[in-house]
Formats: C-alpha cells, structure tokens, sequence
C-alpha cells in the first residue's frame, strides 16, 4: 500500500507579499518519490538543501507551491487548514530534534497529548500511555516533567507520542541531532522497533551516515532536487560505507 | 610569637582596666531614696536592716509585698553579676581563656530588662532619682560589652588587616587581568553601534511601555506638587502636611497613587531586565567594554528618563491646570522650578526603592539565568484546600466586618487583610479546582484551557489578586469618596450656628455673650458643657504622658434634644441608649456624609471627661472617681448638631444622661484648670459678627490655654470659615477620585497587558507547537481566550464582592441611613457595571489582539 506519493513537488518562499517573482526563494525544485506501508526512509543532504522544508511539506505543516502530495492515496492539495490539521494529527506522528514535548505538562500527559486532542476517553488515552511508555522503557518516568529528563529519555516520550494514536506515518526531524551517540543508539533502535514490530511507515531527515544506515531506503537531496536514491540490499556495514562514499560527494 | 604574647598582655590590661571600672561602679551611690543616696551594697544593707516596708516607708511609698520579691530578684541579679565578674577578672589574671565575659554580659542584660519591665518592682520604682536608678545597670552593661567586643577586636585585628590586604591585593590584579583580556585599541567602529541602536529598536515598543509608566508617576508627582502650590495660599488646613483638610485628601490621594505607581514600575523594570539582561549578556560574553555597556545602558535610561519627564511633566501641568479650574480656583501661577527639582526627586526616590524591590526579585527569582526556568512549573499547595479556601474567606470577610465599625474605618491594616484572605482563597481555590478536574476526568479535556492555572497557579493567583485589588479599589473605595461628594451637596446645614464660642463662667465671657444679643442683634443660645477628652488609651506612668488625641463638647441628654429641636422643630425626642442609672455616652460624630468616618479617638475609642491639663497631669487627681474610667457607647450618629468644625476628628458632640452630666460638672468645677464650660451659639443677620470683632479677639486673648495644648481647637468657630473650608475639601475630594479612578483603571489594563506581553514568548512556542499536533485553529483560539475569561470573570466576582464589602463597610461606618445608601448604591451600581464592562471589553480586544500575534509565528 502506497503511503506517499510526491510529484514534481515545488516549495517557494516569497520575497514579496504580493505577487511570484524570479527572485523567490526556490527551496524545493520539483521533487517526485513514492513511500510503501512499512518503509523505513532517510532524506539525507547538505544543510540547506531543502530537507526540513521536504518533511515540514510532507507532514503538512507547510503548504507546497506546487505539484502534488497524495497521502494515502488522496491529494492533499485541495485541503486546507483543520481538515490538514485533523490528518496530521489522526495519522502523522512528528519527532522532532529538539523533542517538542511541553514543559508545562507530566510526561504522561505529553505522550497522551494527540489522544487529548482528539478527545478520546481518559481511561483509554492513561492505559494506551503506559503501555507504550513501559515498551519504551520510561514507564517510571511517567509523573515527571520534560525538564528532568535526559535527552534520551526526551526522545523516547517523543516517539510514544508519536504512537499514540496508531499514525499511518512517522515523520523524524533529525530524531538524534542533539543527543550523544549512547542515546542516539537507544533513539534510533527505537525506531527500528517501531518499523519492525509495529509496521510504521517512518520518513527521516539525518545527517548522521551511522543513522542513515538503518533505512531501508535513502533520498540524497541537493539543492532542492533529488541526487539521487541509494537503497539497502546487503548488510547494514555495507550500507553504511555506500551512504559515507554517496555523502562525501555531497 | 613575641607579637601574640605582646597582644595577649593588652587584652589582660584592657579586661581588668574594664572590669575595675565596673567595680568602682558597685560602690557608686546611683540611687536616692528618702534624701539620701545609696551604692548597691549600702542598699542591700538598708533593705536587710529595714525590712521592704522599712524601706518603702523611707521613699514614701504605699506598702505593695511585690516590692520585697522585686528587690529580692534585683539584689540577688546584682550578686550574680558581680561573683561572675570577679571569677572572669581571676580567670584572665591566672591567664586562663575562660569566656566568661559572655555570660556575665548575659546577666547584665537581665537585669537591664528587669529594671525596665513596667511591673517589676525594682528599686528604681521608688528612688527620687527615677530615670538615673532605673538606668544605672546601663552603665555595667556598657562596661561588660565594650570589654567583650574589645577583646574581639583586639583578637581578629591582625587577622582582618592580613585578609584585607589579601583582598585589595586580589581585586587589584584581577582588574588589571580584566583590562588586559579586553583591551580593545582604539574606539569601537560605527557598525558596532549601528548593532547596538538595532538591538533597541527592536525592542523598542517595551521600551516604550516602561517610560510610559515613568511617565505616568512623573505626571502624579509633578500634578501632586503643583495641586500643592495651589492650596498653598490661604488657610493652612488646606496645606498639604496638615492633619486635617484638603490637604490631607491630597497627600491620602497621593500615596495612593504612589503605591499604585510603584507597583507597576516594579512589573515593568522585572519584565524589561527580563527581555534585556541576556542581549546585553551577549554582548558582555564577546568582551564588549564595560564602559561601553555601561554607556550604553546609560544612554539609554537617561534618553528614555528625560522624554518621560518631559511627557510627564507637560502632562502633569495640564492636569493642573484643569484640576486648578475644577477646585474653583480660576487659573493661579502654581509654577515654580521647585515642582520640577521635588517631582525629580520623587521619581529618583521610586527608581531607587525600584530598583532594590526588582533586584532583589530579579536576583530571587533567577530570572537572569541562562536556563529556561519559564519551563519550571511552580508548586501547587498540596493539602487543606478547603481549610484555606473558607478560612481565607473568612478571613476576609472578618477583615471587612471589623473595617465596617467606626473605630476601625479606614484601617489600611484590614484592607490588607481581607485582600490576603482573598489570596488564600485564590491560591488553593486553583489548587482544590485543578485536583477537582483532575479527580472527574474533566482535566485532560481542558488541559490547554486550565494551563496557566496548572502550571503557573502563584503567577496566575498573584495576578488575579493585582487585578482584584485594583477593581476592588475603583468600586469599593473611590466611587464611595466619589459618590459621596453628590450626598453632601452645597453642604446647606453643615453649619447651622454662625458662630460657637466655648466660654466659661465668668464675668468677661458673660459680657460678651450680652454684647452679642443686643448690639450684634445676635440670637445667642447657651448650654452648660464640659470637656471630653479622647486619648489612645495608654495608662500614664512615671514616664509616659497621655497622648490626647482629641478635645471634644459633652452636653447633657436635655441640651442634645433642644439642639436637635432647633434644627428640626419636627423632632421626636429618641431615646439615645444610656442604661437605668443613666451610664454610657452618646457620640454625635459632627462631619459630613463624605467624610471618611474616624472615631475621636483613633484606636480604641476611649472618652474621658476633664480638660487636657487635668488629665495629662495623672489620673491621681480623680482618684477612684468613676468619671475617670472609659465611658460605655450607648449610641453614635453623624451629623452637624452645632456645626462642622473638625470633620469628625475634634470638636465632636458627647452627650451624657442628664445625672451624669451633672456628676462630670460637678466634678470638673472642682478642677484646678476646668475648660470652658458654657456652650455658647449664636446667628446673626447678613452683617455677620464683623461688629464683634474686638470681643472675640479679647475672648481670644482670655482663652489662649485653651488652644495652647492643640492648635485645630480654638476657642471660638466662626461659620464662614467652616463652610470655607469644608467646600475646599469637597471639591478635593471629587477631583481627587476623577483622578484616581481612571488611573487605577489603566493600571488594571496595564497589568493585563504585561501579562500578555511576559507569557507572549511561551504562547507563541504552545501555538506552534499545536499546530503541528493536529489542533484546530478554532480550538487553539479558545485557549487564550478562555484563560483571560476566567481572569476577567473570577477577578470580577471576587472584587466585586470585596468592592460590595467595602462598600457596607462605608456606609456602616458612617451611619448613612436607609435614604443615603438608596442615593449612593443608585449611582454606584450603574458605574460599577459600566467599569467592568469596559474592563471586559478592552480585555477583550487585548486579548484577541495578542491571538493574532501570536497566529503569525504559525
């Protein structure tokens, strides 16, 4: 089953209010990929390419300027504002680098937080938490606030948020961009498991060759195009060598 | 080694040369008992020889066994003091380093607090020489600490001057290091100030709203001195600084709005250090010159501090001009250089207070670290919601109830008191509503909506208490000053009798009184009277004088009916609460309905009869007489039975039963000094008592003793002066609150508008944030809105209900009957509504104002 389907997507920002003009910012120039159920994606590339924008497009934060994205077989072209904001938050799970959680809030509550939105009962929304927390090994952490976690930990109640209500994609923002190689291990094992297990269809921007090697496929993206789409077919090792050659050209 | 055995020889001979002064002070005759004068031993021997009462007889004193125990405990002190002294000589002769200093220092302070306690029958109660007996153990005690701190000082001095010198030292070469690590050769370029002046335009609209409250307190200052000059002319009750008058409504308005003023630069200063200190922390980490930061800073304090003077001293000079125009008093020349030099001072004295209150929450608060403590949620108090809540309320309501007696009206202390019972209840009032929410489930629906009550309950509780003060004060307190102007009217009434005389019984006052009734062609009217005086209530001992606080008019029950006829021949006689033998007193408060209420005597309210010399020379003239004792209120009222002379504070009515008016008379005649004693009112026709002129200044002249002791108690009152005086403070009192009541108003938006301004930062972060998470833009409006409603609604109800409080307590206190409180609530309901829904409305439009700032980080 077909997740995404991207055709000659295009992201413009303007410089004038008013009108298009040739000295708009082009950040994406007509990107075309398709993502299957249960891929587990990298969009790699140098900063400034245009990968933030691709994923903030893809997850329909941001509007593209043209072309097209069908998610889950539907255009999402002709939609605007709560019908967008109903699908990120029914079937998209975002992580992001700096975690996003809200300080202001328990663990638990951020984690319940797209159930809360969707006013689900809290009986379901509490057991749904902990059992996603418990999997994730944060289940004793549950009372706590975001401000006292570690940065692991922060991620991790970052990913069961992003669970919570059973999305039909994830979208990572550099998931392990701000956390040490130990935690960006746990982080990215994680995401493994959620691929694996679970079946989720996971799209990840990354810098980090070592991260990017557990995809199953890798957009290389420069200066708003796609380079080209390195996909794993031997051993991770080996795939981790392709990417560190393909990223060296970069 | 040879220096510490050199220092330890000068601390031997400084303790003994000490403590042989403290001997030879055992020996010196420090009190006077029966002429002669005796040491502590030939005391002791005295009292051994003759017994307590041998003694007692001796000083002429009354026989009281509390003398022997007194004694007893004063000696045996005394003993103790002296065998520890002579131990601690021995001690540091032997070389020992015994601290016994200390403890014979402890001994030396009992006994100075014995010899001080009022009930302690210490010998110093009985000697002729009281204030030398009773201060003497000052002189050992003295003795004893000097030797201790000493000794102290001689043994830290050369380990001070070391540290001292390690110090200066170390502070030397780290600012000779910090000007070597940020030599800069040459000026800095202009790019770099270019990034400087960006760094302020950008925030240049919170710039704008901190001087714009400098401005605001700098207009009150300024319009605050000018007013003054304005009064200044004329009668000097009208001077600001007087105790009564118009002036004393202007100071009182004043200090108001002083508080208010310094309440919203504190907020103003914490939230712009808040948003400054980390950029010019950017730019101290890269090495800017101190100097140059400095200078910076500076510009741009003194820039914004002079264009706020400027605005605010342009318009403070227009509120005085049109305030000058309200009072009636046509355009004047109240400019002066002085009103700026004092409203520059004013505004240097508030910086300075500002400046300690914001550092030191600044620095409590850690508000200039680095870390995000916006994200640290505050405690939520965690037991005895209920506890608090109702007795918060009650507390509250307490507070109010006793604001509402005469005796307590205008106690700032209650005010306090009821708003901290209001704080209480905020504070576990959100604690008890949040684990309520939380217990039924409700909670996590509402999550984003109860946020800042869950996650900031102090912020949030304070600031609706800012808010509930602030509308409490505008609803409760100044539409009743504001409102009550209108009760009074022109004041037709207020003073009934052209002129009051308080004469005696003698021949030249009797002339006076002929001469009024047939050359003035005067209608004189004459009561017997005596003079009430109202003290704070301290018993007078050796030391203490009484402090009189007022002098007032007693009459008799049958002068109080007449008196009353005369004004209203319609007067039914009422019956005024003196019990079957007659006792108790009935207080006619002579002010006006606008007055605020204030008992004669301030704090509690006692009454004595006699004249002030009588009483301030003792309670030993009357002996056991029960006229000395606190009369029982059987009743008050306010109104203008002879005349307003004082508002309230003197030359108030007491009225005694018929028996007891004539006990007190008889009592006071017998007096060396008794007052006057004769009521004397009189009216005359248009030409007034100019013809009387000379009569009054010798009646004057006969009665300066009478004025002598309090210079607002005369001995004559003239009508006209009265009626003067009284409209000059009406038309104070109104301009005062058309003053205050818009800015305590601005200050209540103000305040919204700096709380919207403090969390816009962490609203922006929530929008985008929700955004991203799937939430509808309808439902991510509504959270703000929500939270400012509640604000708006909660705040509303309770100041309403402290405002309504407030308001009874008013009415209460100043006796206004049924009509008047019909009169006043018809004028002030309507306001109090037009107030809120302004309020609501303008928060309304800030808040939506704010909504759409913070939509466009989306």
């Amino acid at each position: 089953m077909r997740v995404l389907e991207v055709r000659r997507l295009i992201r413009n920002y303007r410089k004038s209010a008013v009108k298009s003009s040739e000295e708009d910012v082009k950040v994406l120039k007509g990107i075309s990929f398709k993502v299957d159920k249960g891929e587990f994606v990298g969009i790699m590339g140098k900063s400034g390419c245009g990968k933030t924008t691709l994923l903030k497009v893809l997850g329909m934060i941001d509007k593209q300027t043209d072309g097209t994205i069908k998610f889950m077989g539907k255009d999402t072209k002709g939609l605007y504002g709560d019908q967008l904001a109903d699908i990120r938050r029914k079937q998209i799970g975002f992580i992001f680098q700096d975690f996003y959680l809200m300080d202001s809030l328990s663990v638990e509550e951020n984690i319940m937080l797209p159930m809360i939105l969707g006013k689900e009962k809290p009986a379901v929304m509490k057991k749904r938490a902990r059992n996603f927390a418990e999997k994730f090994g944060i289940g004793k952490l549950l009372n706590k606030n975001p401000y006292e976690l570690s940065g692991g930990e922060k991620q991790r109640v970052a990913i069961c948020r992003a669970l919570i209500n059973n999305p039909d994609l994830i979208l990572a923002d550099e998931p392990t961009g701000n956390l040490d190689s130990k935690s960006g291990q746990t982080v990215i094992r994680a995401l493994n498991r959620i691929n694996q297990k679970y079946k989720k269809t996971i799209v990840m921007v990354t810098h980090d060759p070592q991260m990017a090697s557990h995809c199953t496929r890798i957009i290389l993206l420069k200066d708003g195009k796609i380079l080209d789409v390195l996909k794993r077919e031997g051993e991770k090792e080996e795939f981790y060598q392709e990417v560190l050659g393909r990223m060296a050209d970069l | 080694m040879k220096k510490k055995r050199e220092m330890d020889v000068i601390q031997r001979r400084f303790s003994v040369a000490m403590y042989l002064f403290v001997f030879a002070a055992f020996f010196y005759p420090w009190m006077m008992v029966g002429g002669r004068r005796y040491s502590l031993f030939s005391f002791a021997a005295l009292w051994r020889r003759e017994g307590t009462e041998g003694v007692l007889e001796l000083a002429g004193v009354p026989f009281d066994e509390a003398y022997g125990g007194g004694f007893q405990v004063f000696l045996t002190l005394f003993l103790v003091y002296g065998i520890l002294s002579v131990f601690y000589v021995a001690a540091v002769l032997l070389r020992k380093k015994w601290n016994i200093n200390y403890g014979v220092l402890f001994v030396c302070v009992v006994i100075m607090f014995a010899c001080r306690e009022e009930y302690m029958c210490t010998p110093g109660k009985i000697c002729e020489n009281e204030l030398e007996a009773d201060l003497f153990p000052a002189v050992f005690l003295m003795g004893s600490f000097f030797e201790c701190v000493g000794r102290k000082m001689m043994e830290i001095w050369d380990e001070s001057l070391r540290e001292m010198y390690a110090y200066r030292q170390k502070e030397r070469r780290e600012k000779a290091e910090r000007k070597r690590r940020l030599a800069f050769p040459g000026k800095y370029s202009k790019l770099f100030y270019e990034a400087v002046c960006k760094n302020f335009r950008r925030n240049l609209k919170d710039y704008a709203m901190l001087f714009f409250c400098n401005a605001l307190v700098f207009l009150v200052a300024f319009a605050g001195f000018g007013l003054q000059q304005v009064i200044r002319e004329g009668d000097v009750s009208l001077q600001v600084g007087y105790p009564v008058g118009a002036g004393k409504i202007l100071l009182g308005s004043l200090l108001e709005l002083g508080a208010v003023g310094l309440f919203m630069l504190v907020l103003l200063l914490l939230y712009y250090l808040k948003r400054r200190i980390p950029e010019y922390g950017v730019f101290s980490t890269l090495g800017i010159r101190r100097s140059t930061m400095y200078f910076c800073m500076g510009t741009e304090i003194v820039l914004g501090g002079g264009l706020s003077i400027l605005a605010g001293g342009v318009c403070g000079g227009l509120a005085v001009e049109i305030l000058e125009r309200r009072l009636g008093r046509g355009a004047g020349n109240w400019f002066s250089p002085w009103i700026i030099l004092a409203s520059v001072g004013v505004i240097a004295l508030f910086y300075v207070a500002t400046f300690f209150v914001t550092h030191d929450l600044f620095v409590g608060l850690r508000m200039g670290s680095s870390a995000d403590l916006s994200a640290v949620g505050e405690k939520m108090p965690k037991r005895f919601h209920i506890f608090f809540i109702v007795g918060g309320f009650l507390f509250s309501a307490g507070a109010l109830r006793e604001y509402s007696y005469n005796a307590n009206y205008e106690y700032i202390d209650l005010v306090i008191a009821a708003f901290l019972g209001v704080y209480l209840a905020l504070r576990h009032g959100i604690a008890k509503f949040i684990k309520v929410q939380k217990k039924n489930g409700r909670y996590l629906s509402r999550i984003f909506r109860q946020h800042s009550f869950s996650h900031k309950p102090k912020s949030a509780a304070w600031y609706m208490l800012g808010l509930c003060v602030l509308q409490s004060c505008i609803v409760g307190l100044f539409s009743v000053q504001f409102f009550s102007v209108f009760l009074v009217g022109d004041g037709e009434g207020l003073s009934p009798y052209g002129l009051v005389c308080l004469a005696d019984e003698s021949g030249e006052d009797a002339a006076l009184i002929r001469e009024l009734s047939e050359a003035e062609g005067a209608e004189v009217s004459a009561y017997p009277m005596v003079r009430v005086i109202g003290n704070r209530g301290e018993q007078p001992g050796r030391f203490d004088t009484a402090k009189i606080y007022s002098q007032n008019i007693g009459i008799s029950e049958s002068a109080y009916h007449e008196l009353k006829r005369k004004q209203n021949p319609g007067y039914e006689k009422k019956e005024l609460g003196f019990d079957e033998n007659g006792a108790g007193i009935y207080i006619v408060h002579q002010q006006d309905k606008s007055t605020k209420a204030r008992p004669i005597d301030y704090w509690v309210g006692e009454y004595y009869v006699g004249s002030v010399y009588s009483y301030s020379a003792g309670f030993d003239e009357w002996g056991d007489n029960e006229l000395a004792k606190p009369f029982r209120t059987a009743g008050e009222e306010t109104s203008a039975l002879i005349g307003i002379m004082c508002q309230g504070e003197r030359e108030n009515i007491v009225v005694f039963s018929d028996a007891y008016f004539e006990k007190a008379r008889e009592a006071v005649m017998k007096l060396d000094y008794p007052g006057p004693t004769k009521l004397v009112l009189a009216n005359a026709g248009e030409a007034g008592f100019k013809g009387a002129e000379a009569g009054l200044k010798a009646f004057k002249e006969r009665h300066r003793k009478d004025e002598e002791y309090d210079a607002r108690v005369k001995s004559y009152y003239l009508g006209e002066d009265a009626q003067r005086r009284f409209h000059a403070e009406l038309n104070m009192k109104r301009v005062m609150a058309e003053f205050l009541i818009p800015l305590f108003f601005l200050a209540c938006i103000l305040l919204v508008k700096i709380k919207l301004m403090t969390e816009r930062r962490a609203n922006e972060r929530r929008e985008e944030f929700l955004s991203c998470m799937g939430m509808r833009k309808k439902e991510r409006r509504r959270i703000l809105r929500s939270e400012m409603g509640v604000y708006c609604a909660v705040t509303a109800l309770i100041s309403a209900a402290v405002g309504a409080g407030l308001i009874w307590g008013a009415f209460s206190a100043r006796f206004y009957e049924a009509a008047d409180r019909i009169f006043m609530l018809k004028r002030i309901i309507p306001f109090a509504i037009c107030e809120y829904a302004e309020l609501v409305l303008i928060i309304a439009f800030l808040t939506e104002r704010e909504i759409r700032r913070i939509e466009r980080v989306v």
